[in-house]
């Protein structure tokens, strides 16, 4: 064939294009026209000359090249790192001169300290060898009655001096310890003192040290173009002061960022020696400006967000790097959370260590730096929350909100605590500062406040901190005393804690019962409680768990928690409400609970009865050793439920039965949780029959299999051309060959929405089971009209012929089944009915009622036992 | 009233092109084109426009002596001191209204200084692309492109850190307050209009460019060469007097705020061409499916408009308009611009789609003709339906036979197919697709049976590749052998190596050894070096080589040269200079050519085509006769 020819072909179908008017041209976001810039890999020399020379690749030929021809000037540019290196380091001599001297001078009084109490000792044992000798004589005498009092005063020298001595004993072995934290004591207060001690403590349970070092400076600066928009949603107002390599490190991150955020960056040069703008002349789409004195950080960002246009304002220090996704992770949270009027970024210590995840406020006005020195990944600091303040070094705020506030207070000028000042006021506002785990920035703390740095900056310090006191005196009355339960005043302004242990992370998309517990640690939050959750396996499967940290749920996970049994014992007297999903979980942690969270309210939550769901199976198989398998089930089930505060069923039928079975346990029907839609697609726009069922749960295998054999061979001949589809995640072999003419297995699907509007029917000829069917009500509550067995149906408040067609042989199943798909009447009623059932039973209102009366019995529970003085 | 002041020097054509289309283009702004005869060296041009001045169409003022533009510029300016003036370069060529739109954009605030239309060449303001100076599209003149940015962009104006002064409106108030010209800077041209428009800024004006306007500039008729030095003097000072001037360029530059403008204009060329449009997908890897797309691209040229959607290496999806002189480009976030992605696509008008592959592309990329409302065909070039894989190659090196895919899933546990699929996933979603699609093509009967065998339903072509016939022709290789120096003839080496390369002879120069500095090779040039050898291997080497002849070059007496032995036990021919110990050495050879030592490049090269004409068979040489 010529190419003539192949085009011939390729081209026939297409013919002449018909010319009409073409529509106006569509609103296209200007964004899409930036090419990106040009890939970042980095291949090693030795790589290309293997690739280039040895095996003769092209482009790794002329990629070593290019790279060989940088190689000299990068060498000079080493050669003058390593001078500017050698004098740093002469400078770090002499300040280790000057620290010396100091710790010398600080040994020396110790030393005399030491001194005193020797001779005070001294003094004391003469006192007792006088004493002694003066007792003897009395004892002696007839005045016995009447030394009782001197022997007291023996007594305690005696003491005293055995103190003394362990105080002179210790002075000595901590001699070293002693200077430094004496010295920090004097420099930054008691307050850091203990954070110091209390980090100190805390690295020592934390069994993972493992650093990750981030990305370091640039090698250089060099050319950079910043994609800036003409329309930002976010300004970047960074502070510089000279430091020209950090702020261009710093705006390179950002450039990776604009691409996905519309942004502007202005740069705000607080007259530095040399111009930012000069310094940095290759870098392209920045706004640099440069005042014409130096106005310290609180004007300089003051000024800075006086030129900003977009509708968010990010502070950001010219020594912090964005990481990937940063920004984006920041919005989010402004769109997620309505109340938000502050977000604050994770920081990070280019080694790795973490720097502040969010700051706590005591009530002294002084702070600290949530979570500094430790390992980021923790997951005590990978959660939602709202923090006291977070730092300016990575803060974003609605521009409209900084104009209200008008930014940072100018009593602070300088600079100092004007961040923390800022996030005080938005909180005066109505409004919440919240950090936010997933945006990370690396922070070279203390090379630059853009602001000249120099002597008298401690005095500002202190007095702002004074300034700041006074200013929030008030607020700060509530909260706790330095360094007092850090762990807990970080979420402040939880009204209850409560502790959920399931037996593995929750899959939402997979199983209904996941969805289910999503759905009611939604509602606990909405209710104010702070949510701890663990799985028995302590996994960490996402992109659950960092979905529940999105949502402000505290996920713990190894290695960072050794065991449910440790965790309750480290961390259970902070807990209101423990929940203990399924007995063989519960099982284990009953008596951990009661011994160290005698406070809090026990749950145990069913799930379904395990026990009546096996009593069931071995029923309908008639098979003895299932029986008695479901009687040890039961005796161990029954167990957990008297052992038990409260026990949550899903369903009244269940409920019913453990009425009869333990009558005293408190028993709550907590059951699932779905949302009706009004946006249901018609009957005529439906086709097919869909089954939903995870395979992990066997009685969903057995009603597979009961549809395929059974029901599915007899609607081939009534509802010709009509296909029947299996959904559900891990399909076992058995299933995955079901596949037949008119029967799909589909499997897993991500998203089951798009299936339960697309059919018409949904069937659920489960044979035995208990709880409350999930598939039943997820269908239902999207419009979807269900013919189910009567086991299907149990507990879920359902009328035959109204909100559901209820069968159970195969014939009769298939009748429904056909009536259903073909009566449009009927399929109308029904789709109506199962909404407004689940409207009337499975609502979040319903699930929300119920919690609240959990949260009341829990304060019964509190007020009835004083909690632990921990909590005053 | 608008004063057009035209200053003009030199060039006849353009400048008659120029004044005609001032003169010939409707426009309801009532206006008054003047014209400055800088005193012209031609007088023809002189002429022409006396006679232009005596039909009372235009207003002519001549100089006695040549005064320079930015005089002129002032002069003009000066004329009637309440009236807006466009200053226009002789080399130009406007449209039907384009006064009445960058009037229009002038007058839309009363703080504009300047307006300055988009242009082919013309600083930032050039397009297709920027700062370039590009030629018109093909099949376009200017007042099609002018009336395409007319309708796209109606009413558009953005800032611009200055105008520019092919053409430039200046309004009066402008002129008032930053004062004329300056002529002391920058006398004859070159930076006026920068240091007037920052003036006009430094002052609280604004720059505009009015993005529905487009008018066309030569450029460098004025100037000349001279241009160059007087651009960098002109630079300077501007440099000096307004040290924000670059970084504001700068930062324009970066933001680019014209890209969408021109963009826009591309999309609607696009849109109006007559041809269909066909979108190709692919990945964005090299190889045979690269060539297939390039090629048929290639033969579509003229009877399709061709897309080509592929990944970008910042993970989002690329769109490209396949033609040399379309900058149409855009990128689209997967998750986030797909309903973008879509627009742009329907606005495109796309009325088939064609996918070579999608590896790289998010799963999406499957549904875009149910999304487009458009047939689709399939190129298959390797097996990516059946196996995620691509190659049925469990471990990179082996076939695996690629069946019943009941290993595949195992397989897949060690590198997940590209979007999270089971085995039985992937081939039913990629099966469904096939059986949607209007034609599937296979290039080979291989392929397509082994499909066949997997999905028997899928209606499959073969349509082998089609190619084109390569251009093939005779080259001799000529052979130097050893450590080609300067004194072995390196220079001389680069200068035949040239000149074979100039004259398309069929001469191929191949270095059996090295050379003492680095030389333009092949494919750039008709020369490999072939690398150092041991002495042992030289024989070896030169049997390898099969060259047709030698050529030595040593500049320098020979004392005997055992390189040349080498060179003649192989009994191919032998060219050499007289000179050394090669006549004597040479005496018996029949295949030797000898030439003079002072001989050219150009002369050894025809000495080596003479000998090589002697020496073979009349078939092969004919190539010899004819150079390519």
């Amino acid at each position: 064939m010529t190419p003539e020819a192949y085009r011939e072909q390729l081209l026939a179908p297409l013919g002449r294009r018909a010319q009409s008017p073409p529509a106006p041209l569509p609103a296209l976001p200007p964004v899409i026209w930036f090419a990106p810039a040009a890939a970042g890999v980095h291949i090693g020399l030795r790589d290309l000359y293997a690739a280039g020379v040895q095996c003769g690749h092209g482009e790794s030929l002329a990629a070593l090249a290019s790279e060989v021809a940088t190689w000299d000037a990068r060498f000079e540019a080493a050669q003058d790192n390593v001078s500017r290196m050698d004098a740093e380091r002469a400078g770090l001599i002499a300040d280790r001169e000057r620290l010396l001297e100091a710790l010398a001078a600080g040994a020396k009084e110790l030393e005399q300290t030491q001194h005193a109490y020797q001779e005070y000792g001294r003094h004391l044992e003469g006192e007792l060898d006088r004493s002694r000798a003066r007792t003897r004589e009395l004892e002696q005498s007839t005045f016995w009655r009447l030394t009782y009092p001197l022997r007291s005063s023996v007594h305690g020298a005696k003491v005293m001096l055995r103190s003394l001595r362990g105080v002179s004993h210790q002075a000595r072995l901590m001699r070293p310890r002693i200077a430094t934290a004496k010295h920090i004591a004097r420099e930054q207060g008691m307050g850091e003192l203990a954070r110091r001690l209390w980090h100190k403590a805390a690295a020592g349970r934390t069994a993972s040290e493992r650093l990750v070092p981030r990305q370091g400076l640039e090698a250089r600066i060099g050319e950079l173009h910043v994609p800036t928009s003409d329309e930002p949603l976010v300004s970047v107002v960074i502070p510089t002061y000279g430091q020209d390599l950090h702020t261009f490190t710093c705006l390179k991150a950002l450039a990776a960022e604009a691409l996905r955020v519309p942004l502007e960056v202005i740069v705000m040069d607080d007259c530095a020696p040399q111009a930012a703008a000069d310094a940095l002349r290759e870098v392209r789409g920045v706004r640099f400006v440069r005042n014409a004195t130096n106005l310290g950080f609180v004007r300089n960002c003051n000024a800075g967000v006086a030129l900003a246009r977009g509708r968010y304002v990010l502070f950001l220090n010219n020594d912090a790097v964005v990481a990937p996704g940063c920004l984006d992770a920041m919005l989010r949270l402004f769109d997620e959370r309505p109340d938000a009027g502050g977000v604050g970024a994770k920081l990070v210590y280019p080694d790795g260590r973490l720097q502040e995840a969010g700051a706590i406020v005591w009530r002294d006005g002084s702070a600290w730096n949530d979570g500094r020195d430790r390992d980021p990944r923790a997951p005590e600091f990978n959660y939602v929350r709202e923090a006291d303040y977070c730092s300016a070094a990575c803060l974003l705020v609605p521009r409209d909100l900084l104009l209200a506030l008008g930014t940072f207070d100018e009593r602070y000028v300088p600079a100092y605590c004007e961040d923390a000042d800022l996030c005080f006021r938005i909180r005066e506002a109505g409004r919440k500062v919240y950090y936010q785990p997933a945006a990370e920035a690396v922070h070279f703390e203390g090379v630059s406040h853009g602001t000249s740095t120099g002597s008298g900056v401690k005095q500002h310090q202190v007095e702002n901190q004074a300034r700041f006191f006074e200013r929030w005196r008030g607020v700060l009355a509530a909260h706790r005393v330095n360094g007092v339960l850090p762990r807990l005043e970080r979420d402040r302004n939880a009204q209850w804690r409560v502790l959920f242990v399931e037996a593995c992370m929750l899959t939402p998309d997979h199983d209904s019962g996941s969805l289910r517990t999503w759905r009611l640690i939604e509602e606990m939050h909405a209710l104010g409680c702070k949510v701890t959750f663990v799985a028995e396996n302590l996994e960490k499967r996402e992109p659950y768990v960092a979905r529940l940290q999105q949502m402000g749920v505290e996920v713990l996970y190894a290695p960072y928690v050794r065991s449910i049994r440790a965790l309750i014992e480290e961390r259970g007297a902070e807990f209101d409400v423990v929940v203990l999903a399924r007995y063989y979980v519960a099982a284990h942690y009953i008596a951990s609970v009661r011994r160290y969270a005698p406070q809090a309210l026990l749950v145990l939550d069913t799930i379904d009865l395990h026990f009546l769901r096996q009593r069931r199976l071995a029923a309908l198989q008639e098979n003895a050793s299932i029986a008695q398998s479901a009687e040890a089930i039961y005796r161990q089930e029954i167990e957990c439920i008297q052992r038990c505060d409260v026990t949550w069923v899903v369903s009244g039928v269940e409920r019913e039965i453990l009425a009869r079975e333990v009558p005293l346990a408190t028993v709550m029907i907590q059951t699932n949780v779905h949302e009706g839609v009004t946006d249901v697609p018609p009957f005529a726009a439906r086709e097919g029959i869909v089954f939903v069922g995870g395979y992990r749960h066997p009685p969903n295998v057995d009603a597979a299999l009961f549809l395929a054999r059974e029901i599915v061979p007899l609607l081939r001949e009534r509802l010709p051309g009509v296909k029947t589809y299996l959904l559900g995640s891990n399909a076992p072999r058995a299933i995955l060959e079901l596949q037949a003419e008119g029967l799909e297995v589909v499997g897993y699907v991500p998203e089951i929405e798009p299936w339960l509007d697309r059919c018409r029917l949904s069937v659920s000829p489960l044979r035995y089971g208990a709880g409350v069917k999930g598939k039943i009500n997820q269908a239902m509550s999207r419009g979807l009209p269900v013919v189910a067995t009567t086991p299907s149906v149990e507990g879920m408040h359902l009328a035959d012929g109204e909100e559901v067609l209820v069968a159970d042989a195969p014939g009769a199943m298939a009748d429904a089944i056909v009536r259903a798909y073909t009566d449009e009447a009927l399929w109308n009623r029904l789709s109506r009915g199962g909404i407004a059932n689940v409207e009337r039973h499975f609502s979040r209102t319903v699930a929300r009622a119920s919690l609240a009366e959990l949260l009341r019995l829990a304060r019964k529970k509190r007020e009835g036992k004083p909690r632990s003085a921990m909590h005053a | 009233m608008i004063d057009i002041v035209v200053p003009v020097y030199r060039g006849v054509a353009a400048t008659q092109r120029c004044i005609e289309s001032v003169l010939a283009a409707p426009c309801a702004e009532p206006h008054e084109v003047v014209v400055i005869d800088d005193a012209s060296p031609e007088p023809a041009l002189s002429a022409w426009l006396r006679v232009l001045a005596q039909e009372g169409r235009i207003t002519l003022r001549a100089h006695a002596s040549n005064l320079g533009f930015v005089a002129s510029a002032n002069e003009g300016m000066a004329l009637h001191p309440e009236r807006d003036v466009v200053l226009l370069n002789s080399d130009t060529e406007v449209a039907p209204g384009w006064l009445d739109r960058m009037a229009a954009c002038a007058r839309r605030e009363p703080n504009v200084a300047t307006v300055t239309p988009f242009t082919n060449n013309g600083s930032v303001c050039s397009y297709p692309r920027s700062a370039v100076s590009n030629p018109l599209p093909a099949g376009m003149d200017t007042a099609a492109l002018d009336a395409l940015f007319a309708e796209v962009n109606r009413g558009i104006a953005i800032d611009i850190p200055v105008g520019v002064g092919f053409c430039l409106y200046v309004r009066r108030a402008a002129i008032a307050l930053a004062g004329p010209f300056d002529e002391a800077a920058f006398g004859r041209g070159y930076g006026e209009e920068v240091d007037f428009c920052m003036r006009a800024a430094r002052a609280g004006l604004r720059n505009l460019l009015a993005a529905d306007v487009f008018v066309y500039h030569e450029g460098e008729v004025s100037f000349g060469k001279v241009g160059s030095e007087r651009r960098a003097a002109a630079q300077a000072i501007i440099d000096e007097r307004y040290p924000e001037f670059q970084p504001n360029l700068r930062d324009f530059i970066a933001r680019e705020p014209l890209l969408q403008y021109r963009r826009r204009v591309d999309l609607e060329r696009l849109r109006r061409s007559p041809l269909p449009r066909v979108l190709f997908v692919t990945h964005a890897w090299h190889g045979g499916v690269e060539r297939h797309v390039q090629d048929l691209a290639r033969l579509l040229e003229s009877h399709a408009e061709v897309l080509v959607m592929r990944p970008s290496h910042d993970g989002r999806v690329d769109v490209r308009w396949h033609r040399a002189d379309a900058q149409l480009e855009a990128w689209f976030e997967p998750e986030a611009q797909w309903p973008t992605c879509l627009d742009f696509l329907r606005a495109a008008g796309i009325d088939r789609m064609h996918y070579h592959h999608v590896h790289g592309l998010p799963e999406q990329v499957l549904d875009l003709p149910l999304a487009l409302g458009v047939p689709y065909d399939v190129t298959l070039h390797d097996y990516f339906p059946l196996c995620p894989r691509y190659h049925l190659s469990r471990d990179g090196r082996h076939f695996c036979g690629g069946r019943d895919g009941s290993v595949c899933d195992s397989c897949l546990d060690n590198a997940p197919a590209q979007w999270p699929m089971t085995l039985a996933q992937w081939r039913s979603r990629f099966h469904a697709w096939l059986r949607g699609a209007a034609r599937v093509i296979a290039p080979s009967a291989d392929l397509a049976a082994r499909m066949r065998s997997n999905m028997p339903d899928v209606r499959l072509l073969v349509w082998p590749h089609p190619e084109m016939p390569a251009a093939k022709a005779p080259v001799f290789k000529i052979a130097l052998l050893g450590a080609v120096s300067a004194v072995k003839g390196a220079r001389v080496l680069e200068e035949c190596v040239a000149d074979a390369r100039a004259r398309g002879l069929p001469l191929h120069f191949h270095v059996i050894g090295h050379v003492d500095r680095p030389m333009t090779t092949w494919p750039d040039a008709p020369l490999t070096i072939g690398g150092s050898y041991r002495d042992e291997h030289l024989a070896a080497a030169i049997e390898l080589e099969r060259p047709d002849a030698f050529l030595f070059l040593s500049q320098v007496p020979e004392t005997y040269s055992y390189t040349l032995t080498a060179a003649l036990r192989s009994g191919m021919p032998v060219i050499a200079p007289r000179l050394g110990a090669f006549p004597e050495r040479l005496e018996a050879c029949r295949h030797a050519t000898l030439f003079p030592p002072e001989t050219t490049a150009a002369g050894i090269n025809d000495a080596i085509v003479a000998r090589l004409a002697a020496s073979r068979s009349p078939t092969r040489l004919q190539a010899l006769a004819e150079p390519r």
